[in-house]
């Protein structure tokens, strides 16, 4: 509360773009010196307990405290000031949520949210419902994006040669120095990501114009060349592939992690979890992942093949040739022939994606989907999106080929990411003026002259264009925290223009988009309401191509197979947590456990069981792994159903400029990308080694245990068994209790979670982090299994462990209604509330974990320690709705009880009824998959009553009959 | 024992400190009648008193949402543009408004951070007069803390009045706590 209100006072217009610094500093009264922010994720030495280590210093301590209490109560209370606004802004009430659409750029997807604001800071995102690409789901990168806002880390001047400028200083001297190069005629390269902003194309053409000789090259960190290649030959320059997962029956996954990170796959998670319904019966929607890594797709496939790429490529085009003749080619393995009769049967139903980045792997793909029809129905190719265009031989050209004059780049970091790192520094030593426009400081940029500090995207002006051609607005959902300034403006500076970014935008949205639409008369009107959806759809912004090219090169090169023990590829992979690594210094993705491996803080080498054994690796052993010029060293994860001759690699770890968070942390996968002669290709064969290096580093694993031990804790059927009715337990348990039911009067809320839609993304967690002020813990301490997450997620691995079958359980506080942990309780701190809630009271509290220790779910945690809260710009991102936990209290799921409490008074201020879907809890309000449900039991038109009549459902431990509110829908395969 | 006396001291001195200890223990944090000095020598008595000013004219969160709000310095000049505006005192608002300087007023209700109270909860849907919690506001020259502020205090009103939950507190088990601890 205290908070709050100062920070009311300090944030007077959060949309207004003057620049403001140094505001921050007033929210908490303490001042923190140098070493304290220093200390910022660490523990110091005081932090952790006082050890007693004597009786006479136990009697020390105690005389004191003893002693201090009747002191306190003479003491005066320490003044504390209440500062109020100056002047009051129409959108700020203390105390009440203001809500603005907005779209980040933290993900591949780029969710479109709604940004939570309290008091001008912006603490919580939530999917925006109104856009039709990711329809209110986000993924945990997004999720964490309130945090990167608030990262200390971040660049607070623009810097000239390492020093400080201010904005008229530094555009003086990199004007005048991009003036003299304009007037030589000399070359100026512009390097971005590949933006799918209209603005910023837009503004990049105006740039080319002024500038005359620049050249704009794309280029992505985790790169999708050999798609937009393959698609670009096949119908035409610039046309992209939009998948439409929610038409088909069948998808067939070569290597695409489609549900965790690759292309857009928060949209394909919505499309998936629908047609994930055991109810569509024969429709359900049949998924087969052939991988050589375990992937979050893999885990949720209903058949998953271990190929190596190599092998995939094989199997790829044997497909082909079986495709197109209609399975009148012979002498094809079995496993080919029936992967083609699934696709046989579900013609112009089917979807096969492959993740490969190789031109001619994606040509099969193209031809594959096309033989079968699938074009226009499950895949649509078009020229209306600009959602990962680079193509990457512009870039490899860039770097091989004389440098320019100048070179700016723009929310991009090769030096990071381009795998011969000496060479990219060797063709930038050789650049004059070298420009980065960034929000903190990474590789790139260190080795920059110029540095121009830009705005996060919470705090920036924009718009992208989804895959279906919608337009989605990004807003400034509170004023530049840093006194730095928005990317494109400072590309018109350079331009010698004053125009603000948000002026430049208007006026093309006017001219552009306007046109497009009848319903709005008024410009203002189509702005503001564009502005106040986050999305606009508009006609004519879809541009189908049908055009074919059927002489697209498919003879990929097919590398001959040797057994595993003779030679080894490296398989470098994208995760939906850690993406390309430039959220590396965000701590809620750093802790956030890794979907498969349940790894926090660093990467490792993933290394198949057979292929451990017969090296003689265990997980935790430090390994060498070196190919061509490039060798890191990595502790090895002994991963269930990798392909034996693969090693996988995460990317987005060991960054060697960034904030203190993510420095130093595993070890960067890039160097072994490797450039084919036409794309980046993340596979790397031939000449690679594994060694041991002796030493050994502990994981920080959240789950190490992997079994159920053949308890039924996660239930699961085949697509015949359910329909069949048979092989279901359902409630089957007769239970006998020592008490009597508690009296059910008023809301029973009750949460169910769909184990078949659920697919283990982990957005829950980060929500649920960002709603409840979950403290950060940091590696050491998760080592402790002391991670403080009130939600997790437990992956257990069922037969084989060269390719076991996997299933995910969300898993956070099951609301018991005989509740073990409250019957323990010496002081009553836990009870249960009179609407089914186990609740936890901190201030009664008093530590002595005996609930957590009789908690049949291990779902408590205890505050070990006082976890840091002392960074003021970070705190900022603090729920104050939730109290922030001190040392020695005992916390946990408390079903968003601020968010509950919330949904009643709203309703009685309105003179309704409470009605279900009211009540959104952060981690059922960010499943993309909607896979968690929540409402209230007494309710019997609910949706949870319905869930709870189910014949899937069933709870966790039942034998148990702790009776709990969290109850679980059987996981349903769909196979025989 | 040698020194019985001594003993006997011993023992007295430690049964004082006991008792003064749970004694004092008792009323920390309540601090029931603070009545700090602020800045300016605002007076609820003039405005709500003698001049009947609506109380959420100023505080006109309280019906909205959690807190009812220290009013924006801004909202003084709608009626001290007019109103005595020459006064020194009130000249210190016109000097705050136009140099962006904030009056830092002194806090004089603290409200625990483990507990949570709605303001419009209890204005806007308990229709419960501002007076009841906050004492006779309308006769204060200097503001003062009226209630103790304390947990007995809120349910105490709640049993008497059998206002929502009734019953929480009532319970030998505990009751629902997460209503306000949160």
């Amino acid at each position: 509360m205290e908070d709050s209100k100062k920070t009311t006072s300090k944030i007077q217009d959060t949309r207004s773009n003057a620049g403001g610094n140094g505001y921050w500093q007033d929210v908490h009264q303490k001042a923190l010196s140098e070493d304290e922010l220093k200390n910022e994720f660490m523990e110091s030495e005081q932090d952790r307990f006082v050890a007693v280590k004597s009786r006479r210093s136990f009697l020390q301590i105690m005389g004191f405290s003893v002693s201090a209490l009747p002191l306190a109560s003479c003491m005066k209370i320490p003044t504390k000031k209440a500062i109020p606004f100056l002047y009051k802004n129409d959108t700020i009430v203390p105390g009440v949520a203001t809500w603005f659409a907005t779209t980040t750029r933290e993900c591949t997807s780029g969710c479109h949210l709604l940004v939570k604001t309290r008091e001008g800071r912006p603490i919580k995102v939530e999917g925006n419902e109104k856009s039709s690409h990711t329809r209110g789901g986000t993924c945990p990168q997004c999720q964490a994006s309130v945090l990167s806002l608030y990262d200390s880390y971040r660049l607070r001047s623009s810097m000239v040669d390492g020093a400080g400028r201010d904005w008229a200083g530094f555009d003086s001297v990199v004007a005048t120095k991009f003036a003299a190069v304009k007037e030589h005629n000399q070359k100026i390269v512009l390097v971005t990501p590949s933006t799918n902003s209209p603005t910023d194309l837009n503004l990049i053409s105006k740039f080319k114009e002024h500038f005359g000789n620049v050249d704009h090259i794309c280029y992505d960190a985790i790169s999708y060349g050999g798609l937009a290649k393959s698609y670009s030959k096949a119908f035409g320059n610039g046309a992209l592939p939009n998948f439409k997962l929610g038409n088909a029956k069948l998808v067939l996954s070569f290597g695409a992690d489609f549900l965790g990170s690759w292309y857009s796959p928060i949209k394909f998670t919505k499309d998936y979890s629908k047609l994930r319904d055991p109810g569509l019966g024969r429709n359900m929607l049949k998924h087969i992942q052939v991988e050589s890594v375990m992937s979050l797709s893999g885990s949720n496939a209903d058949k998953r093949i271990v190929a190596s790429k190599a092998r995939q490529r094989e199997m790829l085009s044997q497909l082909l040739s079986l495709v197109e003749s209609g399975g009148a080619a012979g002498g094809r393995s079995t496993e080919v022939r029936d992967l083609y009769q699934s696709l046989a049967s579900s013609r112009g139903k089917s979807l096969v994606v492959c993740g490969d980045n190789d031109f001619k792997t994606q040509n099969i793909v193209i031809k594959i989907n096309k033989a079968l029809g699938n074009f226009g129905k499950t895949i649509v190719a078009s020229k209306s999106s600009h959602h990962k265009w680079a193509i990457d031989s512009e870039f490899e050209a860039l770097v091989n080929g004389p440098g320019p004059a100048a070179i700016i780049f723009w929310g991009t970091n090769p030096a990071y990411s381009y795998p011969k790192g000496s060479k990219f520094a060797d063709f930038l030593k050789n650049i004059p003026v070298r420009l980065a426009l960034t929000t903190a400081e990474n590789e790139t940029s260190k080795m920059c002259n110029y540095v121009a500090a830009t705005n996060h995207s919470l705090e920036s002006w924009g718009d992208s264009i989804t895959l279906d051609g919608e337009l989605a607005f990004s807003q400034p959902v509170i004023q530049a925290l840093f006194g730095t300034r928005m990317a494109g403006e400072t590309l018109l500076a350079l331009m010698g223009s004053s125009t603000k970014y948000y002026d430049f935008m208007k006026e093309f949205w006017r001219k552009n988009f306007f046109s497009k639409q009848s319903s709005k008369l008024s410009f203002v009107d189509f702005w503001n309401h564009s502005l106040h959806d986050g999305v606009v759809s508009l006609a004519g912004t879809v541009q189908e191509v049908s055009k074919f090219d059927s002489s697209i090169p498919t003879n990929v090169k097919i590398s001959k197979r040797v057994p595993a023990s003779q030679s080894l590829s490296i398989e470098c992979f994208e995760t939906n947590v850690m993406g390309d690594g430039s959220c590396a210094n965000n701590p809620w993705l750093q802790e956030l456990p890794d979907p498969i491996t349940k790894m926090t803080w660093g990467n490792a080498a993933h290394i198949s069981p057979s292929t451990a054994s017969s090296l003689g690796i265990v997980s935790g052993d430090v390994v060498k792994i070196s190919g061509g010029e490039k060798a890191i060293e990595l502790p090895a994860i002994v991963q269930p159903g990798v392909e034996p001759g693969t090693v996988g690699i995460s990317f987005g770890h060991g960054r060697s400029v960034t904030g203190k968070v993510g420095l130093g942390l595993g070890a960067n996968a890039f160097g072994f990308v490797r450039y084919n002669g036409e794309c980046f290709s993340h596979f790397a064969e031939g000449g690679i080694s594994l060694e041991k290096t002796g030493r050994k580093e502990k994981l920080a694993q959240t789950q190490t245990h992997h079994s159920m031990e053949g308890r039924d804790i996660v239930r699961e059927q085949t697509l015949s068994e359910f329909q069949h009715g048979t092989g279901h337990k359902g409630h089957d348990v007769k239970l006998i209790s020592m008490w009597s039911d508690r009296e059910k009067k008023g809301h029973q809320w009750a949460m169910a979670i769909d184990l078949s839609k659920c697919t283990g993304c982990s957005g829950c967690i980060v929500s649920c982090n960002a709603e409840n002020n979950v403290p950060v813990v940091g590696k050491e301490e998760v080592i402790n299994r002391r991670e403080m997450h009130w939600m997790r997620i437990d992956r257990y691995y069922k037969g084989d462990d060269a390719n076991p079958e996997v299933v995910h359980q969300p898993l956070n506080c099951q609301h018991c209604d005989n509740a073990p942990c409250e019957t323990v309780c010496p002081v009553l701190a836990t009870v249960q509330s009179s609407d089914g809630l186990n609740q936890q009271v901190y201030n009664r509290c008093v530590g002595t974990r005996y609930c957590a220790n009789n908690c049949p779910y291990k779902v408590r945690r205890f505050n070990w320690f006082r976890y840091p809260h002392e960074d003021p710009v970070e705190n900022m991102v603090l729920n104050p709705d939730v109290a922030v936990r001190e040392r020695g209290v005992m916390e946990k799921c408390s079903m968003c009880i601020q968010r509950i409490q919330e949904g009643k008074i709203e309703a009685r201020k309105q003179g309704r009824e409470l009605q279900d879907g009211d009540i959104k809890l952060a981690c059922q309000q960010s499943c993309p998959a909607d896979a968690i449900v929540f409402g209230d039991m007494a309710n019997p038109k609910s949706k949870i009553s319905r869930y709870l009549k189910d014949k899937r459902n069933y709870t966790v431990l039942e034998e148990l009959n702790v009776k709990p509110r969290v109850s679980y829908l059987t996981k349903i395969r769909n196979k025989e | 024992m040698k020194r019985p006396f001594t003993l006997l001291i011993v023992i007295i001195a430690f049964g004082f400190i006991v008792a003064e200890v749970v004694k004092s223990a008792r009323t920390i944090g309540f601090n029931e009648g603070y009545e700090p000095d602020q800045p300016l020598p605002f007076s609820h008595k003039i405005h709500a008193g003698e001049n009947k000013i609506n109380c959420q004219y100023c505080h006109f969160g309280a019906d909205k949402g959690r807190h009812a709000g220290i009013p924006p310095t801004q909202l003084c000049l709608n009626c001290h543009n007019q109103i005595r505006k020459d006064s020194d005192e009130i000249q210190k608002i016109h000097t705050a408004v136009k140099s962006g300087k904030d009056i830092e007023w002194v806090k004089v209700l603290h409200f625990p951070d483990f507990a949570y109270f709605n303001h419009s909860q209890h204005v806007r849907l308990g229709k419960i007069e501002c007076q009841t919690c906050h004492g006779v506001v309308e006769g204060m020259t200097r503001m003062r803390q009226v209630g103790k502020l304390s947990m007995g205090w809120c349910v105490g009103c709640h049993r008497e009045n059998e206002i929502a939950p009734p019953n929480d507190h009532k319970r030998k088990t505990g009751g629902d706590c997460a209503k306000c601890h949160y």
